[in-house]
């Protein structure tokens, strides 16, 4: 679906991107995950043909976005970080707005609000929404020429829990309609539970590329909990699972006192970035 | 269908934008105060004449698409529009028409509230429609280069008193030399063709018409290559 090649973009003496090189598959939800200034809004906006690289290729379904714009940005629909939808129209006039420059019909507004429930929103000025709900409508404005490929810019930033969680299941459901879902988040939980791969980017390099459970498994460690009752009280152990002598130490433990719980606890995702960059996500 | 779909939006937002829906307001009441006061007078006619006639162009004309701009930059809506298959050209042309059609409108209802019918309507809409072009395309620039809509206060609205003193005060009675340098300014010409219009006054209507052309397809020039450079500015 979308191919980057070698892509590099500098903003005078900062190399924002470094010779990214990337393939994302048709029907999946890849993760850019990094902290501020990785590279990631970068790599959107390159993707999207709103920066031109100074090396390298994009590719969007076969379009170069740069040299084919009008082609590449039919493919795509692009949730950008902040909403920018227009606070004195409403959400239905906001939509209608951007059905009419994606050459849609009328009845492409009503689809993409039912899509996001946002049906109940669309007199509302936009002004007056909600994070949550701006979230939605710009999500809504995004998907109004049913695009192939979905572009997701911090799209959960700022969002409380119920929101963040049900935009989520939104976008799985795009993914099980085969949309293929880019996004960028700086949120471990999030790309953890969301995406089929993640790409973990650091000062404009990628740093690895593949499913969360494999980038944990290779780079994170798993460990084993023990928690004893005591006579002093409650106390945890914990010891890496590829320790030789774990089995040693957990006989030790319940001599300790009760053996409550023994537990295997996967690596999270900020053990691999730690492992990779040498430092943690801020 | 984009163009169409932009002017709706558009006209929607200013009818809910008060920094554009009071000017378009206090206009006519300002047409309505100064035309009761000068109470046809010749005299006091020839004066306020200039500055009735110029003012709805620069209120309408150079704020609405300064702040229209300005704003969407701000707010990135801009840079979200330019991710459709949506021009920078178009979106340019569809502000431009749309500040335009509101400041003739507005020009036509103070010249109404004048009361006095212009000497020669053609060459008037003519002198009307160049200023108006001009200042749209001032505050089209004006929108670009500034970084957001609050800044208009501090630099934009200063830029356009200066062009619309320049323009309406009788500089030719009491600072020849001014009026004479103004000869190949946007200024001069503008209210020589409008009093040309108005009054049946004398004024080189070729030479004046080029020069407010020129000035105006040189602004939009800046305009279409600042447009470009912003919308693929870095973050």
């Amino acid at each position: 679906m979308i191919e980057l090649n070698g892509l590099t973009k500098r903003y005078g003496p900062v190399t924002a991107l470094d010779a990214l090189t990337l393939s994302i598959r048709t029907g999946e939800i890849l993760g850019l995950l990094g902290p501020n200034g990785a590279g990631k809004t970068t790599t959107l906006r390159l993707m999207a043909g709103l920066a031109q690289p100074d090396a390298g290729s994009v590719s969007v379904d076969g379009f170069n976005p740069w040299t084919a714009p009008d082609e590449a940005r039919r493919q795509m629909g692009v949730l950008p970080d902040p909403t920018a939808l227009w606070d004195r129209l409403s959400v239905e006039q906001n939509l209608l707005l951007f059905a009419g420059l994606f050459g849609q019909p009328r009845a492409a507004v009503a689809l993409a609000m039912e899509q996001t429930g946002v049906l109940d929103l669309a007199g509302r000025r936009a002004g007056k929404l909600s994070k949550g709900q701006r979230q939605r409508v710009a999500l809504a404005r995004a998907i109004i020429h049913q695009p192939k490929l979905l572009v997701l810019d911090e799209p959960a930033a700022g969002l409380d829990p119920t929101a963040a969680a049900a935009l989520h299941d939104q976008i799985r459901r795009f993914r099980s309609q085969g949309v293929t879902v880019v996004l960028s988040s700086h949120d471990m939980a999030e790309v953890d539970s969301l995406c089929d791969r993640v790409a973990i980017l650091d000062r404009g390099r990628l740093m690895a590329c593949a499913p969360p459970a494999q980038l944990k498994n290779e780079y994170g460690r798993r460990s084993l909990t023990a928690t004893v009752q005591t006579d002093s009280g409650l106390k945890r152990f914990e010891w890496p699972l590829d320790d030789p002598a774990v089995g040693e130490r957990l006989t030790e433990c319940s001599r300790l006192g009760r053996l409550l719980a023994v537990r295997s606890t996967e690596a999270s995702l900020a053990e691999v970035f730690i492992h990779l960059t040498g430092r943690e996500l801020q | 269908m984009r163009a169409k779909a932009l002017t709706t939006a558009l006209l929607w937002d200013f009818i809910r934008n008060p920094m554009i829906l009071s000017p378009a307001l206090i206009v006519p009441v300002m047409a309505w105060v100064m035309t009761a006061m000068v109470n046809g007078e010749p005299e006091g006619m020839a004066v306020a004449a200039p500055v009735l006639l110029v003012m709805p162009a620069y209120f309408l004309g150079w704020m609405t698409p300064a702040f229209s701009l300005a704003e969407a930059k701000e707010k990135r809506s801009l840079e979200a529009m330019l991710i459709t298959p949506l021009r920078s050209w178009e979106y340019i042309g569809v502000q431009a028409g749309v500040s335009v059609v509101l400041s003739l409108a507005a020009g036509a209802v103070v010249t109404l509230i004048m009361g006095q019918p212009p000497a020669s309507p053609v060459l008037f809409s003519l002198a009307y429609l160049l200023l108006t072009l001009f200042t749209v395309a001032g505050g089209l620039i004006m929108g670009l280069l500034l970084p957001d809509s609050r800044s208009l206060g501090s630099a934009g609205t200063p830029v356009m008193l200066a062009l619309i003193f320049s323009t309406t005060l009788p500089w030719a009675l009491f600072l020849p030399v001014v009026w004479e340098v103004q000869a190949f300014l946007p200024t001069r010409p503008a209210v020589e063709l409008l009093m040309a219009g108005y009054a049946g006054q004398e004024a080189p209507i070729l030479k004046d018409s080029l020069i407010m052309l020129a000035y105006t397809a040189l602004l939009v020039y800046f305009c279409v290559r600042r447009l470009r450079r912003l919308a693929f500015a870095p973050r």
